[in-house]
């Protein structure tokens, strides 16, 4: 009701009995005391009328002033008495003596005086006494008891002392005795506590004795019970978690090769109308621009010889083979690098027997692996056409040299000549054929180097990565 | 000597055919002291071999009883001594436990009487060897002016010629206690007497008081006395009392309901000393003067 904390409770419940016992203990002894101190006045007060009453009887029975006059001195000299008076069975007042010198409060007492007359004979005292004490008068005395006064004084400090003490001395008992006793549940609320924040690894320190120490070994059984409950209950949890992971994983993975198996479908589809679409448009150009050109050129050849009819028979065997090349572009399926490069080779190499110009070819074993799509070979057979009609066209050689080989991840083809090429920084950008390859070197996400060798002639380096023709 | 008289006269009983009456015993008062006394009077006499039931009674269920005319009446105190003499003044009656100043003023033909007092000659007697150790050799007494039983034993007192009895007599009206000073002044005992004006209640107290002021031994007349204040009691005790009572009666019954020639009977008594007032009085008791009963 007063105090939360348990030791102050433990202390109240201990002290309050303890202060309620002393309490009443030294009630109770100082009303004895006070009893005692009061019975000693009165048997002091007894006492004295004892006395008066023995030695006054006779003077009280026969009316002897004087004699009265020499007890009550005697009394007030002797017991320190305040004032003495005789009073006679009629109520008049015989002798009535004052002590000046006593001052203070005054007990005061009075006493009647009886006569007991003995019963002298044997035979009546059988029977039952009935002889009635006749009263002679009465005593009235008073005197100031200042030792009572200093023991009922007295009385109050030693009570007070020793209820001091003993109070003391209680709560000290009740502290020492109830230190181990709040200290061990005090453990044990702390350590509820901690439980109670998810500590699992606290435990109470079994300091208690008896019961209490069983208690507490009990509890930290019931702690360790609980920690072996959360510990495989976490497990079970990490268990279902980790578990649940793997099937979110695997319905994330299931997810993308889905979206990969949709996307690759969508491209297929994509790729098979493309396809259709390019094979249509070739066919077209087969069959329309091819067959215009093929019926012109044997029309051309029914007449006359002639420079007009050579130089028209040559544009249009050009634009037949431009179109076989766009056609031939256009339907390479699932085609390598190697193949079109040898058909490049096997289109270039009568016109460089015609212009008596020796060619050098190498190609890498590796070019037959790479696959080449059908807009990246056009971009390769345009750069490789432009970079071989420029040799014949602008630098007198005779001999050309070609290498393609895959260096680090890109591929790279080189073709060099022997002629003689003296190039302007200013022509080389401005040259338009030049600035296509190298537009065409850009989209196929590689770069065109052009450089003088040493002999004069011209070296081109065309470098492409490997990726870039899934 | 009682004892072997008592058994002759029973042999005689037993061999003589002829029976006296009955014995009815009429207590003065239904008290606890009238019954004790019966019964002890039944049992001395029961002891003494009389085995017939005497009859026990109060005065109020014994009056105008009509009775044989060789019944006993044993009358215990003075109310029943003086009232049933007036009513069977021809019967036989023995009174007991009563004083001699008690005595019916008219009493019947045949009676005896067992007294509670003690004769005043003892006291002086006992009173003579405590005079021997005081330097006074004047006994005192003091009685009621109207005690003239008393006044007529006191006459009857033989007493050594160096000693001097000195006898106070008191008015009705006077306090004794009062006027005894003078007398106590020079006294070397006081003898105590049964007179009820002088030795009773109040005036009794301050009789002894004087006498202890005075330091003068007083000769009692009770048991009680000793209890007191009073130095030595010359007293017979009650069984004593109710023996004799019981003798008388066993008498009677012997004689066949004859007189035994003397009427008043004294009970065996004792002689006891209070030491306490003995030490105070610096007085030594003489040699043999504890109690014991003699005859």
């Amino acid at each position: 009701m007063f105090a939360t904390k348990l030791k102050t409770q433990l202390l109240l419940i201990t002290i309050l009995p303890l202060l309620f016992t002393i309490t009443v203990v030294s009630i109770f002894i100082l009303f004895d005391v006070l009893d005692g101190i009061e019975s000693e006045v009165v048997k002091r007060g007894e006492s004295i009328a004892g006395q008066a009453s023995v030695m006054s009887e006779f003077p009280l029975y026969t009316g002897d002033v004087d004699a009265l006059q020499d007890i009550a001195d005697l009394m007030i000299r002797t017991h320190d008495l305040s004032y003495i008076r005789f009073i006679d069975n009629t109520g008049q007042l015989m002798l009535h003596e004052h002590n000046a010198d006593v001052t203070g409060t005054l007990r005061e007492f009075s006493f009647p005086v009886y006569l007991q007359a003995p019963n002298l004979e044997d035979f009546t005292n059988l029977g039952s006494d009935n002889t009635q004490p006749a009263a002679l008068g009465t005593i009235d005395f008073g005197f100031v008891n200042n030792s009572a006064e200093a023991q009922r004084f007295e009385a109050y400090t030693k009570v007070l002392s020793i209820s001091m003490v003993a109070l003391a001395l209680g709560v000290i008992m009740v502290y020492l005795f109830s230190r181990r006793i709040s200290n061990a549940i005090g453990n044990l609320v702390n350590t509820a506590e901690k439980l109670e924040n998810k500590d699992f690894a606290a435990r109470a320190k079994e300091n208690g004795a008896g019961e209490l120490l069983s208690f507490q070994r009990s509890f930290n059984a019931m702690i360790s019970s609980l920690e072996q409950n959360d510990a495989e209950l976490q497990e079970k949890i990490s268990a279902a978690t980790a578990s649940l992971n793997y099937t979110v994983n695997q319905l994330s993975e299931k997810n993308v090769a889905l979206a990969q198996q949709r996307q690759e479908t969508i491209d297929l589809e994509r790729s098979k109308a493309i396809l259709e679409e390019r094979e249509r448009i070739m066919r077209d150009m087969h069959d329309g621009i091819g067959g215009q050109l093929v019926a012109s050129l044997a029309m051309l050849e029914r007449e006359q010889d002639s420079e007009m009819k050579q130089n028209i028979h040559t544009v249009l065997t050009e634009c037949l083979n431009d179109l076989r090349l766009i056609i031939h572009s256009l339907s390479m399926q699932n085609s390598v690098l190697g193949s079109l490069l040898a058909d490049f080779k096997y289109r270039t190499s009568r016109k460089l027997e015609q212009l008596d110009i020796e060619l050098e070819w190498h190609v890498d074993m590796d070019a037959d692996h790479l696959a080449i799509k059908p807009q990246t070979g056009l971009h390769l057979l345009r750069i490789l056409q432009e970079a071989f009609t420029n040799i014949l066209k602008h630098s007198g050689a005779d001999k050309i040299r070609l290498s393609a080989e895959p260096v680090d991840d890109n591929f790279r083809i080189v073709i060099e000549d022997n002629g003689q090429f003296e190039p302007k920084p200013e022509t080389l950008n401005a040259c338009h054929g030049i600035r296509n390859m190298r537009s065409r070197a850009a989209k196929l996400g590689g770069s065109l180097d052009i450089e003088t060798i040493g002999s004069g002639g011209c070296r081109l380096i065309l470098s492409f990565p490997c990726t870039a023709s899934p | 000597m009682t004892r072997l008289l008592a058994v002759f006269s029973l042999l005689f009983c037993v061999l003589n055919p002829v029976q006296a009456g009955s014995v009815h015993i009429v207590l003065s008062e239904q008290n606890q002291a009238y019954q004790q006394a019966a019964r002890n009077i039944q049992a001395a006499l029961k002891q003494q071999g009389f085995d017939d039931a005497s009859q026990i009674s109060n005065l109020a269920e014994f009056s105008n009883q009509s009775l044989n005319a060789d019944d006993l009446i044993v009358s215990l105190g003075a109310s029943a001594s003086q009232k049933l003499s007036n009513t069977y003044p021809e019967h036989r009656h023995l009174f007991s436990y009563i004083d001699k100043s008690a005595l019916p003023a008219t009493p019947p033909k045949n009676w005896e009487a067992v007294l509670l007092d003690q004769p005043l000659q003892r006291l002086v007697d006992t009173s003579l060897d405590i005079l021997k150790q005081g330097p006074s050799n004047t006994l005192v007494i003091a009685v009621s002016a109207g005690n003239i039983t008393l006044r007529e034993d006191i006459t009857q007192v033989k007493l050594p010629e160096h000693i001097k009895l000195e006898v106070l007599v008191v008015d009705e009206d006077t306090e004794p206690a009062k006027i005894i000073d003078k007398a106590l002044f020079n006294a070397g005992a006081l003898i105590a007497v049964r007179d009820k004006h002088i030795w009773s209640g109040e005036n009794a107290k301050w009789m002894l008081y004087q006498s202890y002021k005075y330091s003068v031994p007083v000769i009692g007349y009770s048991k009680s006395f000793l209890k007191a204040g009073a130095l030595v009691s010359v007293y017979a005790s009650l069984a004593e009392t109710a023996n004799a009572t019981a003798a008388r009666i066993l008498d009677w019954h012997t004689q066949q309901g004859k007189p035994s020639g003397e009427r008043i009977h004294y009970p065996r008594y004792a002689i006891e000393y209070n030491k306490n007032i003995a030490r105070a009085l610096k007085i030594t008791i003489p040699e043999g003067g504890q109690a014991n009963v003699r005859d």
